[in-house]
This record gives structure tokens, sequence and C-alpha cells, in this order.
């Protein structure tokens, strides 16, 4: 051992013994100067007769001469700075050290997957993986169940790599215990079929969620009974089946209810997989209120889910995913509703609305993916089933109305996708979809509303919209590549078929819809480590085609087209990310707007088009986004802007006439516009598990409106805030909040401005852990809205309180403890104010007993 | 190990930028030398080139005894417990250990003069064992230098070992003369070093009592051998890596490469690439 120091160099020797005389080895020997005790000039080894010698330079007076080791108790004494020689007694004792253990980290990232630890976000009060999603910073969930990374939806939610749920993830999120659960990845940029890996970027996140060793290969089986009484008996069970294995995964739900809990939410479909067909006849219901469903939910439910994936060989998956949902809701509300026409006057429509749906519905899913090196293969068949019978009566003005509905629904759904590489930039792309949809519905009211245009004192009326959709496109991976620019065309041929039937009295619809899109794309791609740029150009031949069967006229319509959209993403670092999109396209006629006979498409609305041509609109879209995110401090924000330009070539609006209104429409030269504007935040600590979310934007619109056969410009500004926060100051309490801020108004061309319609939602937890397994759970929810006559705030507290005693957890839970009966809502929406009541559940005592079976 | 062998091909990610992955163990041949009575946990940060753009993270645990310390990788000896037990349990594959655990288990004794040093090979070929006496190092001390880690103060130390230099953070308040790797000396625990180019990086996350058995663990396919004939496998593994996996496993057919466009080759079809690598000791 050397000093730094040389001055002139001392010896300092020594032995160090017990009160024995016996020589102690390895005890470490330090020699500091005495005026700077913390400074190490010099040190070592006590040899196995307990002896050292230590070499010295330095200038001080004096010196510290420390001996310690984990046998003996340490000693320190002070020494001339000479050549010297030292006997030094020591006690033998062991020394106790302190234990030091750093967490691991919230939050790190290897390469483009962001790894949150969940035992860092849990609380004692979680009970399903949602409740810990919402708490990571960068993630948001929304009501419907809906995650996010970013702002932006995610692509893929796994579990161990397996796509078990196939975009039907509500139903892992609101029911995995999230005590089960080791770690959430994000990941970014992730490109799911390994074919296209290094050839094609990916924009959207995904989820993967990775399982405690424990969790593996056992079967969970965990269910609840909950029994108890608001204004009439309820109950809500419940039964989980979980299994997790490398190879094939298992989840199978079934939840039953009448406490409010909207089940029919948790089995959405996340996967863009919209139906093409829609009720153009509705039956009035009352409508929901913007407050969470379970406060005015009036239900029956009962929903059983069955999702399962098997891995088929090396890259193989098989997916079944089916569900069944039968639901009873009733609801009563009143309602006012008044629309501004083009004189400034007021038309203004009040109604007492008392309603009964019964919905039952069915899906299935069979999926066969092979994502290998070189090949990506995915077969993919979905059907679609549901029936709903509604009834509801309606005081309007002097009308007492009582009508009935139906809709049935049949979808069959089919996909392929097949990606072939055959080297680096070689390869080709097959994309097929057939949709094959129908929806019968039906309307009957009574009285006729109509008298003056429809004979007969009572209506009803049946419509039956269907769909045959076929969607196929080809295209080369790369024909040609230069550098980093590659160069990829491809095909596309679409055919969609829409016939629409109705017959209400005399007034009879026949006809039908064929579109057909044919042409070539290219696609041109440069793409560095750092910049991706892709001109997407197809150009194509678009022909419509419109039958009438009723009057046997025929029209159509041959055009060329060029829809072009480009993006652009530059990666700056790690840490900050732009992406810029500009997209042209046109929409397309609609058969639901293109009817010439008169279809009753609700008690008090009469539509038929005038204007019944195949007429487009252009569509303009840019946006810019900004993201940014730093792993270590938690942080990630951004900011997205948009812009959106529509010109239509027909405007559609309404003709109002005291309680009823028809549709109308009209040839247009006007153009719409929005803005909007959006800056995130979210912020995580390690200080007390906080995390703090916050988001503000702002609007703008104008547009034309179609009002009693004027056309009136009208523009609008709305500015939210939303914030959240979660936090676990002690062990025993945790608190989170979620709260949004929403003001709008709208302002009528040549008129004054409407009044802001300012609303804010707050809702609160506060989560107590008592010793003993037990703890309570206190929820406030606070809704404002200034529109409001009288109490322009509403208050609801829940309670709950919870044992866990081995395998079984007791909650006793008290909803609506302050017993309110009604809700207010007032909203505004171009130029129509509304107001509403709504009835509210009323004050209830549920005790839950959740257990595991096996 | 046997099992793990009788696959009859392997899939390898080999990049320029890539460490070729480790196969669980099964640990039925254990020999306990003595207990620990702390343990520390290290992260460490490394590459195998400092020129290299991508680092590798392993957690590592030293255990402290009477007598022995060892110095090991955690991820790997999660993985080689649950082969284990699999195995206990008659399974005959194993989930081998993710991401690039750094493959070298050290066991020191004689008051950490004497180390038994082990390294995996990639792809279960096997493991390297070699035993060498670690020379005192001649610290210097840094004057006024201090830092907090762990909630313990530190003192600065800078040493010169084995062609390159250290500075090295340790703490007299554990009057523990150890370190990760082969470092001790110092009159207290090491709670963190570095070398100067930053290609290797380690951290102390947690100082714990503990009881563990210290054990030195008997692999299959142990090939005992000089410290220099070890240097020079090794570096023979990352400078012509896919003739030296022909070379131990055979021909045609039995290994595919994984390759930076993310396509499957068997090995032996292909170019070597060398990995960039430049090892802890250099002279």
């Amino acid at each position: 051992m050397s000093a730094l120091q040389g001055i002139a160099q001392v010896e300092i020797c020594g032995v160090v013994k017990t009160a024995q005389g016996r020589g102690v080895d390895f005890i470490n020997v330090i020699i500091a100067p005495a005026n700077s005790p913390k400074q190490i000039l010099s040190s070592a080894f006590t040899d196995e007769n307990g002896i050292f010698t230590i070499p010295v330079n330095n200038d001080c007076d004096s010196l510290f001469l420390k001996v310690s080791s984990l046998e003996i108790v340490p000693m320190t004494i002070k020494i001339p700075n000479r050549s010297g020689t030292y006997d030094i007694v020591v006690e033998n004792k062991s020394i106790e050290l302190k234990e030091v253990v750093v967490k691991s980290k919230k939050i790190y990232s290897q390469g483009d997957t962001i790894n949150y630890n969940v035992a860092n976000f849990l609380s004692q009060n979680d009970q399903a993986l949602a409740d810990v999603l919402k708490k990571m910073p960068g993630i948001t969930v929304s009501d419907a169940g809906q995650v996010s990374y970013q702002g932006k939806p995610i692509k893929n939610f796994y579990i161990e790599g397996l796509d078990l749920m196939k975009g039907h993830y509500g139903i892992a999120t609101n029911n995995i215990d999230p005590n089960n659960i080791s770690t959430v990845q994000v990941l970014e940029n992730h490109q799911d079929i390994k074919a296209l890996k290094g050839l094609r970027p990916e924009e959207q996140a995904s989820i993967n969620i990775k399982l405690k060793e424990g969790v593996k290969g056992v079967f969970n089986l965990i269910a609840t009974l909950g029994g108890g009484y608001g204004d009439e008996v309820l109950w809500d069970n419940s039964a989980i089946a979980t299994y997790f294995k490398r190879n094939s995964q298992f989840l199978a739900t079934y939840k039953g209810n009448n406490t409010g809990e909207y089940l029919s939410q948790e089995l959405y479909s996340f996967d863009n997989d919209y139906s093409r067909t829609s009720n153009i006849a509705d039956i009035s219901m009352p409508s929901a209120p913007g407050i969470d469903k379970r406060l005015y939910f009036f239900n029956r439910s009962h929903s059983a889910t069955f999702n399962n994936v098997y891995r088929v060989g090396k890259s193989g998956e098989l997916g079944i995913n089916a569900a069944y949902l039968n639901d009873r809701d009733s609801g009563e509300n009143y309602s006012s509703t008044s629309n501004t026409l083009p004189d400034g006057s007021q038309n203004i429509v009040d109604e007492l609305m008392n309603g009964r749906s019964r919905t039952n519905k069915a899906y299935g899913d069979l999926t066969y993916m092979l994502n290998g090196d070189e090949t990506y293969l995915k077969e993919q068949l979905k059907f679609d089933w549901s029936v709903t019978d509604a009834d509801s009566r309606i005081l309007a003005g002097d009308e007492d109305i009582s009508q009935t509905g139906k809709t049935d629904t049949y979808r069959l759904l089919n996909k392929f996708h097949l990606t072939d590489r055959s080297s680096e930039y070689r390869g080709y792309e097959i994309y097929s979809l057939v949709n094959l949809e129908r929806r019968p519905h039906s309307l009957a009211v009574s009285p006729n509303l109509f008298p003056e245009m429809i004979n007969g004192d009572n209506l009803r009326q049946d419509v039956d919209y269907r769909n045959i959709s076929i969607e196929n496109r080809a295209g080369l991976l790369s024909a040609w590549k230069a550098g980093n620019v590659t160069f990829h065309p491809s095909l596309f041929v679409n055919f969609h078929h829409n016939s629409l039937t109705s017959a209400l009295v005399k007034s009879h619809n026949d006809m039908y819809l064929n579109n057909m899109q044919t042409g070539v794309a290219t696609e041109i791609a440069w793409n560095t480590r750092k910049f991706n740029a892709s001109l997407y150009i197809p150009i194509g031949y678009r022909y419509f085609g419109l039958k009438n069967r009723a009057d046997e006229n025929t029209s159509d319509r041959n055009l060329l087209r060029v829809e072009p959209q480009f993006d652009f993403s530059y990666k700056i670092n790690g840490n900050h990310n732009l992406k810029l999109r500009s997209a042209f396209n046109y929409s397309v006629p609609e058969i639901q707007n293109l009817y010439s006979n008169y279809i009753l498409t609700s008690y008090r609305t009469l539509s038929a088009y005038d204007v019944a041509g195949l007429f487009e609109g252009r569509n303009l879209y840019n946006s810019f986004s900004y993201d940014f995110k730093n792993i270590l401090s938690m942080s990630f924000a951004g900011i997205d802007l948009s812009w959106n330009r529509r010109k239509p070539d027909v405007l559609y609006g309404s003709y109002y006439d005291g309680l009823v209104s028809r549709v109308i429409s009209r040839r247009t030269n006007e153009t719409s516009d929005m803005l909007s504007a959006r800056i995130r935040g979210s912020q995580g600590f390690d200080w007390r598990r906080l995390k703090i979310g916050l988001s503000a934007g702002y609007s703008y619109f104008e547009s034309p409106l179609l009002v009693q056969d004027e056309v009136l410009r009208y523009c609008g500004n709305s500015i939210s805030v939303e914030g959240d926060v979660s936090l676990s100051p002690w062990r025993w309490l945790s608190v989170s909040y979620e709260g949004k801020y929403y003001q709008s108004a709208s302002r009528q061309q040549g008129f004054e401005r409407m009044p802001w319609l300012k609303t804010m939602t707050n809702k609160g937890t506060l989560n107590f852990n008592i010793p003993g397994g037990v703890s309570l759970r206190t929820s406030v929810y606070h809704y404002y809205n200034n529109f409001n006559d009288g109490d322009k705030s509403f208050l609801l507290l829940n309670v709950e309180v919870r044992y866990t005693i081995k395998r079984f957890a007791f909650t006793l839970c008290c909803d609506n403890l302050l017993n309110r009966k009604n809700y207010i809502y007032s909203s505004q929406s171009a130029l129509t104010e509304a107001m509403s009541i709504y009835n509210i559940r009323p004050r209830s005592i549920l005790l839950k007993i959740r257990f595991r079976i096996l | 190990m046997k099992q793990l062998l009788s696959l009859s091909a392997m899939i390898v990610a080999l990049t320029a930028n890539a460490q070729i992955g480790v196969f669980s163990q099964v640990l039925d041949k254990a020999t306990p030398v003595d207990t620990a009575r702390y343990a520390v946990t290290y992260t460490l940060d490394y590459t195998c080139h400092p020129k290299a753009d991508v680092r590798f993270n392993d957690v590592r645990t030293l255990l402290i005894g009477r007598h022995n310390v060892k110095d090991y990788s955690d991820i790997i000896h999660h993985y080689d417990s649950l082969a284990t037990e699999q195995s206990k349990r008659g399974a005959n594959t194993f989930s081998n250990p993710p991401g690039s655990p750094w493959q070298y288990e050290i066991m020191l004794s004689d008051r950490g003069r004497q180390a038994d040093m082990k390294y995996r090979l990639p792809i279960g070929i096997g493991v390297l064992h070699y035993s060498e006496p670690v020379p005192v190092m001649q610290w210097e001390f840094a004057a006024d230098s201090t830092r907090t880690i762990l909630g313990f103060e530190c003192q600065m130390a800078t040493v010169e070992f084995a062609g390159r230099k250290y500075s090295a953070w340790f703490t007299t308040e554990l009057p523990l003369p150890y370190g990760p790797y082969k470092f001790g000396g110092l009159p207290g625990l090491i709670l963190k070093i570095e070398d100067a180019e930053k290609q290797f990086l380690w951290e102390a996350t947690a100082f714990e009592k503990s009881g563990l058995p210290i054990e030195i663990y008997q692999y299959n396919d142990e090939k005992t051998c000089s410290p220099e004939e070890a240097a020079k496998t090794i570096e023979r593994c990352y400078k012509t890596p896919n003739a030296f996996l022909l070379g131990v496993i055979g021909g045609k057919g039995r290994i595919y490469i994984t390759g930076k466009d993310g396509k499957t080759r068997d090995a032996s079809e292909i170019e070597d690439t060398p990995i960039p690598y430049k090892s802890l000791e250099i002279k």
C-alpha cells in the first residue's frame, strides 16, 4: 500500500493481539492524519501473527491508527508521525453491520422495451391489472378499458409473448390479479410480424405482461359471491379461471350482477374490425349522461367468456375466443332539447322517457397465426351475433307515445394475411378481408306523429341493411432499393355491396349500392437509423353503382382517384421523437344517405334524401406529434397537433317543426375545418410511489350546418384539462385522484356566442390499510355543470371495507351513501343544447366473498 | 446438459453487437465450502469492447464467508436453480438465462489471494475451469474524495490491475476487504468500481446478512485448463464465433445463425463475423 503524498517516509509497525496475547490475523489497519481523520494515508492487513507494517508519507504532526474487522471492537489510537512499534490490544466481538437494500428500479429500459416493475406500483387494494396500469407513468387506461402509451392506443396486448385476447384485452385487464404479474413491458415500435422486422417500422407500441414464476403452469379458479339490498335484492357473482403456460394459455370468466357493473364494455374489441352496417331506425331510449355508467345503470347482466391460445410448432399459434352476454337495462329520464334556428329562435322539445331493453349477444374468433422469420400467415374467422329488444314510453308535449324496436345483427368476417420474405429486401405480401353482415331491424310507434305524410294511427317499420365487403391487397415488400430508399408496389381490388330495404306503410325502399375500387399503389420509403419517411400513393379506378329496385332507377359513376399519404418520423435520440402525417382522401357515398322514400329514423324524425346522388367529399388531414421520455427520471411528455379540413359535396341537416323533424340535404361548396392541440405529461417518482399525469387540450372548429333549409356557418371552441394523481404516503394509506375540466361554446355566424358550458368531474379514492388484513376504501365522485339549474354540483360517496383471511376476502360495499336520487346533466353540441334529469341507483349495501377454489 | 446438447439444431442470435447466449446447467453436484455471513448485490453494466454500442446488464451476487468469497451471476444461477427443480420433476428441456449475463464465476479463498475461476461457454458447450493466484493490488487512496453509496460514506481509491486502470469507491463502515471479481485488499467493502475505459461498471444495490451456503458446483462438461488456455479459448469464441461453434458442435444442419436482418441461415454456409472483444484482463 502507498500514500499519495510523499514527504519523509516513516514506518509504523506493530502487533494486534487479544488480552490473552494471541495475535489476530486479517485485521484492517488504517493510518489517517490527525487533522483529517477521514482521509486514508495508508492501510494494511495483519498477518497470521497479528503483525503489520505500514509505510507513511505525510508531514502532519500526528496520526490516527485505526484497527477494525468483523471480529473485533474497532479501535483508534493517536500516535506521533514518526517510525515506531505499537502493541494494540483488541476485544474479540462479532460486529453487526447494517443492512441496506436498494429497491429495484421502478422503470428500466432494454432497447425498445420499457419495463415497469409491478411491485413498485401495486397497492394492497388493487384488484385488477387495469388499477396498476393507471399508476404507471406514460400509460393511460380509458373508461372503456383501452390502454394507451404516450397518448396513443396500443396495438397488441400479450401475456408472456402470446396474444391470448386478440383485441378483447379489457377482459384480461379487468380480471387478471395484479399480484400475479412481475413486469409490464411496453414494446415501443414493436413490429409484431417477424418477417417484416427491419423492413417496415411500426409506430404503435404493444404491451407484454410478464407473470411471476409461481403463477405459470398453475390452474387458478377464483370465485366471488355477493348479495345485498338497494331498492331490490342485489347480487354480484363471478368466477375467473386462468392457466398460463409457455405453450398454452387459458382465461375463462363468468360474471353476473344487477349492481350496475357494465359487463358489455369488457367485451369490446380494440382491433378496429368495425361493423359495416348501422341502425337506420332506432328506438329512442334514455341517453347516457356523462358520468360513470354504474351510477345510473339499472341492469341484470350475465357474461361468460372463453379465451384459449396454443403454441403450434416453433412459430405458430392457434387461438379461440368466445363470449356471450345477456343484458337487461331499464332507465328513466326527463330531457329538454333546444335547437337554435337560423332566425335565432329556439325549437324546444321536452321528453319524459321510460325504457327497457334486453340484449343477447355473442362473438367467436378462431385465429391461426404462423409468425416465422421468413413467413407470416394469419387466418382469422370471426362471427358476431346480437339481438336487442327494446320498448319505451315517452311523454312529449301533449303526446303519450309508445314504441317498440328490435335489432338483429349477424356478421361473419374472414381475414387473411400472408407475408413471405425471401431475402433481406425481397418478398411479397397478400392481405384479404371478407365481411358478410346483415342487420334487420324494426320500429313500431304509436301514435303516428306524421299524419300529413304517412297514413295510419300506428306506424310499424321494417328495415334490412346488408353488407358484403371484399378487400384484397397484394404487394412486393421491395421491388427496388437504392441506398436507404425502397420502392414497394402493390395492387388492390376492393368491392363493397350494400343493400337496404325498408317498409313503412306505403313508403318502401329497395336499393343497393355497389362500390368497387381497384388500382395500383406505390410506397416509397426512406429509412435510416434516425429517420423514417414514406410516401404512399394509391392510384385507383372507382366505380359506384346505385340501383333502386322500387322504381328501377339506376345511376353510376366512374372515377379515377389518387389518395396520397405521407408519414415522417425523426428519432432525435432515445428520449425525443417527432412524427408528421399528411393524408388526402375522398369520402364515399353511403347507402344510409341515399334512400328517397321515407324511413322513420326515430319516433319523431322522418328521413328521405332529396339529393340522392353519388356524391363524394374531400378530406385533408395533417398531424404533428412530439414525444419525450426519460426512463431514468420516469418522465413522459408530448404534444399533438392536428388540422382536418373537409369539403363535402352534400350537406345533411334537419328541418325542425315542433316535436318532429325531417332530415334534409343540399348540394354545397362549403368547407369545414377542425384544429386541435394537446399537451400531455406524466411523471413518476420514487418518493411515496407518486405518479402525476396532466394533459391540456384546445380545439377549434368552423363548419357549415343545414337547418330549416338554410346553410349556416357556426364555430366553436373547447378547452379540456385532465389530471390524475396516485400516491402511497404511508404503507397504511394510498390515495388516487382523477379529474377533468371541460369548457366549450359555439357561435352561429351573425349571432352572439352561446354561453360557455363548463363541466368538471372529480373522482377521489382513499384506501386505508388497517393491520389484521382489514382495509377501508372511500370513493368520492363530484360532478359540476354550470348549465344546471339550482345545484350545479353533484356529490356521491361510496365506502368499502375489506377483510382478508387466508384465501378468503370479504368485502362490504355501501354505494351512494348520501342516497342521491337523480342527476341533472346539460350538454351542448353544435347549435343544440340539452338538459336531462336521470335517476341514480339508490343507496345500497352489498357483501361479497372472494375465494380461491383452486 | 446432455439433454440440451441432444437438440438436433440450434439457432444462435449473432450479430456484430451481440453476445452468444448461455444455457442453464443442472446444479446436482454441489460441495459446500463455507457459509456466507454477508451477501452483496451488484449491478454489472458491461460491454464486450469499449467501442461497441451495445451494453449488457447482469445482476451479480457476492457471498462473503469466513474463508471463501464467491462472485456469480444471479441471473444464471436463478435459471440454473429452475433447471435443477425442473430436472427433479423429470423435465429434459429448460429455460435458458435471458439477456447477456456475464459468464464468469469467481471463488476466492486464502484471504482473497487465490482465485478459482469458472467461465460458462456459449450455448452449453461447456465450462472452463482454471485457478490462479490474485496479485496484491497496489491501491492509491484519493485525498478528499467522499461519496455516499447505499447510505455508506465511501472513499475513492485507484489501482492498476491486469492492464487496466480502475477507480473504486469503498466504505470503512463495512470492514470487509472484498469487492466484485478479484478486487479486494481495501480497508472496506468496494461498493462501486469501474475501469477507465468504462467497459465494466459494478455498483452495489444491496448489502444484507446471509446464511447461504457457499458451494462449489461441479458442472457438466467442465474443462480444466490453464488461465492462458482459457483466455485463448474465450478470445477465439469472439474472434471466430462461427468456426468456434462449428468446431465444437458439428457441421451442416447443427447450428443456424440469426443475422441482423432477422434471417436464419446455416452457420456452415456463412462468413464468420468477429464480435469485438476486449478481455477484462489484458495482460
